[in-house]
């Protein structure tokens, strides 16, 4: 399936699969391809199907659409090219042309004894012998026809090495069979990759060039197989026997011959599998041309070095997927680890408040009741948060979209810390500006948002006995609107400010559960807006939260940029 | 007259140290607050608690670094010593009395009587 693969930007990791003819990229929820980038335009651009190949269209963006570096209205897109738009960088992977053939029906390992064998090795060649080619110090001739494919080597690994980032073994090993169908002229060829646990070689892709076409099984020599694999040495065989190479009056002219090159496909670390071609020469070629002989030493090397190439692209992908797998592991373990350990203190902290309630009533003691109920609010309102945030941090959820006052959610969210800025006697001054429109977005989320980073500013003056201060600014500039929330507590390290937006990194102990900040930023980015911090160990620091400005009437007509 | 026992409280939580503190005093035991490892080893020297709660359940995992000079000095005082939390297998230095948590209070308030008890026997001066 051709996609787009985000490698860097706010949505780094995203993979968009092209399904549809049409697909739209922006800002705006509207596009099948979402981009939560403020420098992206609301629609930005459109990738469109185009006899079987895919055609990326810029839809006049204030920014710009780039392929590969170039600035571009329409191009014709490749497998590899790299797509910039705003600050974000897509990665294309383009259609498979050649429908893959399920290489387990077609291709046989013969375990033929070895008397039996009707093809010889005519030549083999050490598999360190063959990557020499790709040594740039390497003389060759120049123009030569190992030449030209050596440079095409180097396109090809880098090509390899762009595929592996889709995670798509088969789409690699289609791209490698490619190349070597370009440059050797084989009539079938195959595949086979070592099985990580049974260690045994499985074919997985077949190619027959298509004037060719048949149905005839391929068949390896088990003998050929495992001196390949066992010596780590590409072979060149031959079917035609030496001595009825020089008897043209025998069976040759009857069945022509067959030639193969079987070549190890050696790894960094270990052998990954084993790459095989072969042709057959038709009595008629053989008498038109005189030539018994298709396959040279020279394509012997050439497919050595292929084969240590693609091992490579295989290692790098398996590698990559693995470190994937392992990484999502680690952290589901770290999220279920830190989960535990708050809901295990909210719980305790329930069945202390109990306690005190049980201990209240057998002693009729109302004040004690009372305490103990204080403490089970206390932590009711704890985990129900904590769920929220939870949700609010799993769900690939939509902004519910609406006309709003951003000035109104700020005095809500100050109304709502009053009583805590109180108790802490922390002074909170507002000041809301007077340009602020009525705009679209969320205000439940960006509330949420809101109230955790002012949350946030409380917290941090929690060990300051008096003097405590939080400003909060709203501000307008036609483009943007921002809130700004400063304190004068103690500031942020510089080595935190990366981990700030990280989930479950908390500097507040057991008060703090690590969630507050990626929820909030998690918020705005779905607005397309994003949240600054700014803070100076000793002074106090200033969080402020972006927000692309959509007017009411805007949003009903997607095409106008802001 | 004899003072009365005394209970060191160690743990972050205000609510465990809330509960606790309001069910102990209520029992006729002085306690003794400690936000911190470093104050309460402090306390400890100062005040000689009959007992120690320690909540070792913490997040980043530093409790243990912290604690030991603690553990060190309820080794030798033979103090006994109560541990909110799990333990693992390395801090088996800690010579006291588990109760993982979520703990009931129950068992944790009878246990803490009977070790407080224990402890001032032991401390009696012998005729």
């Amino acid at each position: 399936m051709p996609s787009l693969f985000v490698i860097r930007g706010n949505d780094q990791g995203s993979r968009f699969e092209l399904t549809e003819p049409r697909m739209g990229i922006g800002r705006d929820p509207a596009n099948a391809i979402q981009i939560h980038d403020s420098e992206v335009s609301r629609h930005h651009a459109e990738i469109r199907l185009h006899e079987h190949r895919h055609l990326l269209v810029d839809l006049g963006s204030s920014n710009g659409t780039y392929v590969n570096g170039r600035r571009i209205t329409q191009a014709e897109l490749a497998t590899g090219d790299h797509i910039q738009i705003g600050r974000t960088v897509l990665l294309y992977t383009g259609l498979t042309v050649e429908p893959a053939e399920d290489a387990g029906l077609t291709v046989d390992i013969s375990a033929a004894a070895a008397a039996e064998e009707p093809s010889h090795i005519l030549h083999s060649l050490a598999e360190a012998e063959g990557s020499r080619l790709l040594d740039p110090a390497a003389v060759l001739p120049p123009n030569s026809w190992l030449a030209r494919a050596r440079s095409n080597l180097q396109v090809m690994y880098r090509t390899a090495l762009a595929v592996s980032r889709t995670l798509d073994l088969d789409q690699l090993l289609q791209r490698i069979m490619d190349l070597i169908f370009e440059w050797i002229e084989a009539d079938r060829g195959c595949i086979m990759l070592v099985d990580p646990e049974t260690k045994a070689l499985v074919p997985k892709v077949r190619r027959t060039r298509q004037k060719i076409r048949s149905d005839e099984k391929i068949t390896i020599s088990r003998t050929i197989l495992d001196y390949v694999m066992n010596r780590r040495e590409g072979v060149l065989t031959s079917d035609a026997s030496r001595d009825r190479r020089w008897d043209p009056a025998a069976s040759i002219l009857q069945a022509g011959v067959r030639e193969a090159i079987c070549v190890p496909m050696q790894g960094r670390y270990d052998i990954v599998g084993a790459l095989y071609v072969d042709t057959t020469i038709s009595p008629q070629q053989i008498l038109q041309t005189g030539q018994e002989t298709k396959f040279k030493e020279d394509h012997l090397k050439l497919m050595i070095a292929i084969g240590h190439q693609a091992a490579l692209a295989i290692e790098d992908t398996r590698y990559y997927s693995a470190m994937v797998q392992a990484e999502r592991l680690a952290a589901i373990g770290q999220t279920i680890a830190v989960l535990s350990h708050h809901i295990k203190n909210i719980l305790q902290g329930i069945r202390g408040g109990s306690y005190l309630i049980e201990m209240g009533l057998a002693e009729h003691d109302e004040n004690l009741i009372r305490r103990g109920w204080n403490i089970v609010e206390k932590n009711q309102s704890k985990i129900s948060a904590l769920v929220m945030d939870m949700l609010t941090f799993s769900k690939e959820r939509e902004p519910d979209l609406r006309p709003a006052n951003l000035n109104r959610v700020v005095s809500e969210v100050v109304e709502l810390v009053q009583a805590r800025a109180a108790e802490m006697h922390v002074d909170i001054h507002v000041q809301l500006t007077d340009q602020m429109p009525e705009m679209v977005f969320d205000p439940e989320g960006i509330h949420h948002a809101l109230l955790n980073v002012v949350t946030n500013a409380l917290d941090a003056l929690a060990d300051r006995p008096e003097g405590g201060k939080v400003e909060i600014q709203t501000e307008y500039d036609g483009r943007q609107a921002r809130i700004h929330v400063r304190d004068n507590g103690p500031g942020i390290p510089p080595e935190e400010i990366d981990n700030l937006f990280r989930p479950f990194v908390s500097t507040k102990g057991a008060r703090g559960t690590g969630l507050g900040l990626p929820v909030s930023q998690k918020i705005l980015l779905e607005h397309g807006g994003r949240i600054l911090v700014q803070s100076q160990p000793g002074v106090g620091s200033c969080f402020t939260l972006e927000l692309p400005v959509v007017l009411p009437s805007a949003s009903s007509a997607p095409t106008t940029e802001y | 007259m004899q003072r009365k026992p005394s209970v060191l409280i160690v743990d972050a939580a205000e609510d465990t140290r809330e509960v606790l503190g309001t069910v102990l005093q209520r029992r006729g035991l002085e306690t003794l607050w400690a936000e911190a490892p470093e104050e309460a080893l402090e306390l400890a020297q100062t005040y000689r608690p009959d007992l120690i709660i320690v909540d070792l359940e913490v997040e980043d995992g530093s409790a243990e670094r912290i604690c030991q000079p603690l553990a060190q000095r309820v080794c030798e005082t033979h103090t006994p010593l109560v541990v909110l939390g799990t333990l693992r297998r390395q801090d088996r230095m800690f010579p006291g009395e588990c109760f993982p948590k979520p703990y009931h209070y129950g068992p944790l308030i009878r246990k803490i009587e009977e070790l407080i008890q224990g402890s001032r026997l032991a401390d009696q001066p012998q005729p």
